[in-house]
C-alpha cells in the first residue's frame, strides 16, 4: 500500500540522528521561547528562523515545524501557570486552565493539555498522510484559474474567521495584497511601489513583516499598561491526573480533535478557530457545563486537543496546494523558497524525503512534546519568573538579528521598524494583522495567477465560472460572504470571539 | 459632533493609502488591458477597491454615536524601541555584533518608565554575549564582532 510505503520512508528519513536532533532542538527552543509570556509562535519562529539557514531543508524544515507546535505548546503552559497567554489560541486555554491551577490543580491541568495534544497530533499526523497525497494529484490538475479561485476562497474565509469589523478586515487584506505587490513586477519588469529605493526591488522581505507586526508591535502594545510584575506563578504539585480526570477528558480530547482536524484546513482557520469553537462546544454538550470556567479539566482537554490538531492540518493545503492557510504557514512557505524548493503540488514528487520526513517528524515531535514537557516542567516554571522589563529588549535585539541575516541587510532592519510601528498603529485601531498578512503573502500569486488565467482565456474573466472546480470554490466563498453578513451569524460571530477578552 | 475615533483614523489611513497607491499606478504604470495586463492593472484595482472600503469605513465612523477614544499611548515606549533598532540599523556594519547589541539592549531597556542603570547594563552585557556566542561563533553569520567605525 502506497500509504504505508510514504510513511515508512518518512519515518526512515525522521529518526535519522541529525533528523532527531534538529526536531528535538526545534521543539526545546519553540518551547523555551514559547513559554515566555508576550511572545506568540509567529514570533518565536521569526526570531528563530535564522537558526535554520544552515542546515539542509530538510532539518531545516523539521527544526522549523517544531518550533511552531513547541512554541505552541509553551504558550499553553502560560496560560494555564500564570494566566497570560502568549497567543490567541492559548486565550480559552486559560480560562479553565487558570482556575485549575489556583485550586491546585495545575498538574492535571499541564498533563491533560499534554495527553490531548499529543492525541491530537497523532491523528492530525496520520490524516495528513492520508489527505495530502490526494489533494496534491487534485492540485496538479489545477490550473490559473482555479488557483485564483483557491486563493479568492481562502481571503474572504480569513475575513470570516477574523474578529472584529468585517469591512475593516476586508480592507486590511487588500492593504495587504497592494503592499505585497511591492517590488519588480515578474512580467515585465517594471518596478512598483518602491519609491525608489534599491533594497524594495525585490519586494518587502516577509520576515521582517512578521516579526515587526508581531513582535514589536506588541511590545508597545504591552508596554502601554507599564512595567507589569511578574505575575505570581502557580507551583506544581502532583502531575498525573486522577483516574477520574482521565476519564472526564476521553471525549472532549476526541471531539477536540476532529473539530481541531477540521477547522485547521480551512483557510484563515488554523488553531485559533479551532480551540474556540472546541471550547464551545464542549461547553454545550459537556454533562459538566456548569463547571466552565471555574476549572473544569474538559475546559483544557478539549481546545488544547483541538489547536494541535489545527496547527498540525494546517500543514495539508501549504504542503499540497503551496498555499499558506495562515500566518504561520506563509512563514513556512518564505523559508521553503529560501532553501530553494518551489512550494507547491510538485514537492511531494520531486522531495518525498522532505514532504514525508517532516510529516513524520511531526509525530516524532509531538513525543518529544510530552517528554519535555511534563517532567521539565518546573523549568518552565522559572522561566516564567523573568520580569517584561527584561524579556522586551531581548525580543527586540533578537528580532533585528532574526531579520538582518535573511539576507545580511541592515535594510529588512528598517523594514522592521516600520513594520513594528505599522502594527501598533493598527492594534490601536482595533485591525487585526493577520488578514493583512494573509494579503501580503498572497498579493503576487493572487495577481500572478489572475493574469496567467486571462492570459489562457484570451481576456475571457468568465474563465472563473466556466471551470467547475473553480466555480465551485467561488460559490463556497461567496456563500461564506453572505453567511458572515447575516445579522444571527454576526451576532454569534461576536459572542465567539468576546471570550478572547475575557 | 461625536463620531467613532478610531473608524475615522482607520478610514482616513486605508482611504490614504488607496488614493496614493492608485494615483502611483494610474500615473507611472502601464494599465494595460484584461487581456494583456499591465503592471498598473491589479495594484489599480486594489487601490480603487481599498479607496471604497475606507470610504465605507470614514462614513460608518460618522454614523455611529459611540466615541471610541485612542487610550494613552506610550510616547516613551514607541521613541525608545525606535531609535534601539534605529541604532542597530545605523551600527550593526561599522562596530559590531557585541557594542551594537549591547546598546540597543540598554536603549530597548530604556523603554521603560522605570528604568534602572545597572540592571540594564547587566541585561546588556547577558544578551550581547549570548548573540556573540551563538550568532557570531555558532552560526557565524557574516557579521564583525567588534569592529572600529574607523577602519582601524
Amino acid at each position: 500500500m502506497d500509504l504505508l510505503d510514504n510513511l515508512s520512508l518518512g519515518i526512515s528519513v525522521a529518526v535519522l540522528p541529525a533528523n532527531l536532533l534538529y526536531c528535538f532542538l526545534g521543539v526545546l527552543l519553540g518551547t523555551v521561547v514559547g513559554v515566555l509570556p508576550g511572545i506568540g509562535p509567529l514570533a518565536t519562529c521569526a526570531m528563530l528562523l535564522p537558526l535554520t539557514f544552515g542546515l539542509q531543508p530538510t532539518p531545516a524544515l523539521i527544526m522549523l515545524a517544531g518550533i511552531y507546535y513547541g512554541s505552541q505548546y509553551g504558550g499553553s503552559t502560560t496560560a494555564i501557570l500564570i494566566n497570560l497567554p502568549g497567543e490567541s489560541s492559548s486565550a480559552v486555554t486559560a480560562l479553565d486552565g487558570y482556575q485549575m491551577a489556583r485550586r491546585g490543580r495545575a498538574g492535571p491541568a499541564l498533563a491533560a493539555a499534554a495527553l490531548g495534544s499529543f492525541f491530537a497530533g497523532t491523528v492530525a499526523t496520520v490524516l495528513i498522510a492520508v489527505v495530502a497525497g490526494p489533494l496534491t494529484a487534485v492540485a496538479l490538475s489545477f490550473g490559473p484559474a482555479e488557483y485564483f479561485s483557491l486563493m479568492v476562497l481562502g481571503l474572504v474565509s480569513s475575513v470570516a474567521l477574523a474578529s472584529g469589523s468585517i469591512l475593516k478586515a476586508t480592507a486590511m487584506i487588500v492593504l495587504g495584497l497592494l503592499l505585497g505587490l511591492t517590488g519588480t513586477d515578474m512580467f515585465s519588469g517594471t518596478p512598483r511601489f518602491t519609491f525608489g529605493i534599491v533594497g524594495m526591488l525585490d519586494g518587502i522581505d516577509f520576515v521582517a513583516i512578521a516579526a515587526g507586526l508581531y513582535g514589536i508591535g506588541e511590545i508597545l502594545r504591552n508596554l502601554e499598561g507599564g512595567d507589569r510584575q511578574p505575575m505570581s506563578v502557580t507551583a506544581v504539585s502532583h502531575l498525573w491526573p486522577s483516574r477520574n480526570d482521565l476519564k472526564r477528558i476521553i471525549a472532549p480530547v476526541l471531539r477536540g480533535t476532529a473539530i481541531g482536524s477540521l477547522l485547521g484546513v480551512l483557510p484563515g482557520g488554523g488553531a485559533l478557530l479551532a480551540s474556540f469553537v472546541a471550547y464551545n462546544v464542549e461547553k454545550n454538550v459537556s454533562p459538566n457545563a456548569a463547571e466552565f470556567g471555574k476549572g473544569a479539566i474538559e475546559g483544557v482537554a478539549a481546545p488544547e486537543s483541538a489547536n494541535n490538531a489545527g496547527a498540525q492540518t494546517s500543514f495539508i493545503p501549504m504542503l499540497a496546494l503551496g498555499i499558506p492557510s495562515n500566518v504561520i504557514m506563509a512563514l513556512m512557505i518564505g523559508a521553503m523558497i529560501m532553501q530553494g524548493i518551489v512550494p507547491g503540488p510538485d514537492v511531494v514528487t520531486r522531495n518525498p524525503e522532505l514532504f514525508w520526513g517532516l510529516i513524520a517528524s511531526m509525530w516524532i515531535g509531538n513525543a518529544f512534546l510530552v517528554i519535555l514537557n511534563l517532567p521539565l516542567v518546573g523549568v518552565w516554571v522559572s522561566l516564567l519568573r523573568i520580569p517584561y522589563r527584561f524579556l522586551f529588549p531581548a525580543i527586540v535585539v533578537f528580532s533585528c538579528i532574526g531579520v538582518y541575516s535573511v539576507e545580511n541587510s541592515s535594510f529588512a532592519v528598517l523594514l522592521l521598524l516600520a513594520a513594528g510601528l505599522l502594527g501598533y498603529l493598527l492594534i490601536k485601531l482595533d485591525c487585526e494583522p493577520a488578514p493583512f498578512v494573509l494579503g501580503f503573502i498572497l498579493g503576487p500569486m493572487l495577481e500572478e495567477h489572475l493574469r496567467r488565467a486571462l492570459t489562457l482565456s484570451r481576456g475571457d474573466p468568465t474563465v472563473f465560472v466556466t471551470r467547475p472546480i473553480s466555480l465551485a470554490l467561488l460559490c463556497v466563498a461567496a456563500a461564506a460572504l453572505v453567511l458572515v453578513t447575516r445579522p444571527a451569524v454576526a451576532r454569534r460571530r461576536q459572542e465567539v470571539f468576546v471570550e478572547d477578552e475575557a | 459632533m461625536s463620531a467613532n475615533t478610531k473608524d475615522l483614523a482607520c478610514g482616513a489611513v486605508f482611504t490614504g493609502v488607496g488614493v496614493l497607491y492608485g494615483g502611483m499606478a494610474w500615473t507611472s504604470l502601464p494599465i494595460g488591458r484584461a487581456l494583456a495586463m499591465g503592471p498598473g492593472y491589479f495594484p489599480a484595482l486594489m487601490a480603487l477597491i481599498l479607496t471604497g472600503l475606507g470610504l465605507a469605513i470614514l462614513v460608518r465612523a460618522f454614523l455611529t454615536s459611540q466615541e471610541n477614544p485612542f487610550g494613552a499611548v506610550p510616547w516613551r515606549a514607541v521613541a525608545f524601541i525606535a531609535v534601539a533598532v534605529l541604532f542597530f540599523y545605523f551600527c550593526l556594519e561599522q562596530i559590531g555584533m557585541f557594542p551594537t547589541v549591547f546598546i540597543t539592549t540598554l536603549l530597548a531597556c530604556a523603554a521603560n518608565d522605570r528604568f534602572r542603570i545597572v540592571e540594564s547594563a547587566i541585561a546588556g552585557l547577558v544578551v550581547a554575549t549570548f548573540c556573540t556566542l551563538v550568532f557570531g561563533y555558532l552560526l557565524r553569520l557574516p557579521v564583525p564582532l567588534f569592529a572600529s567605525p574607523f577602519g582601524g
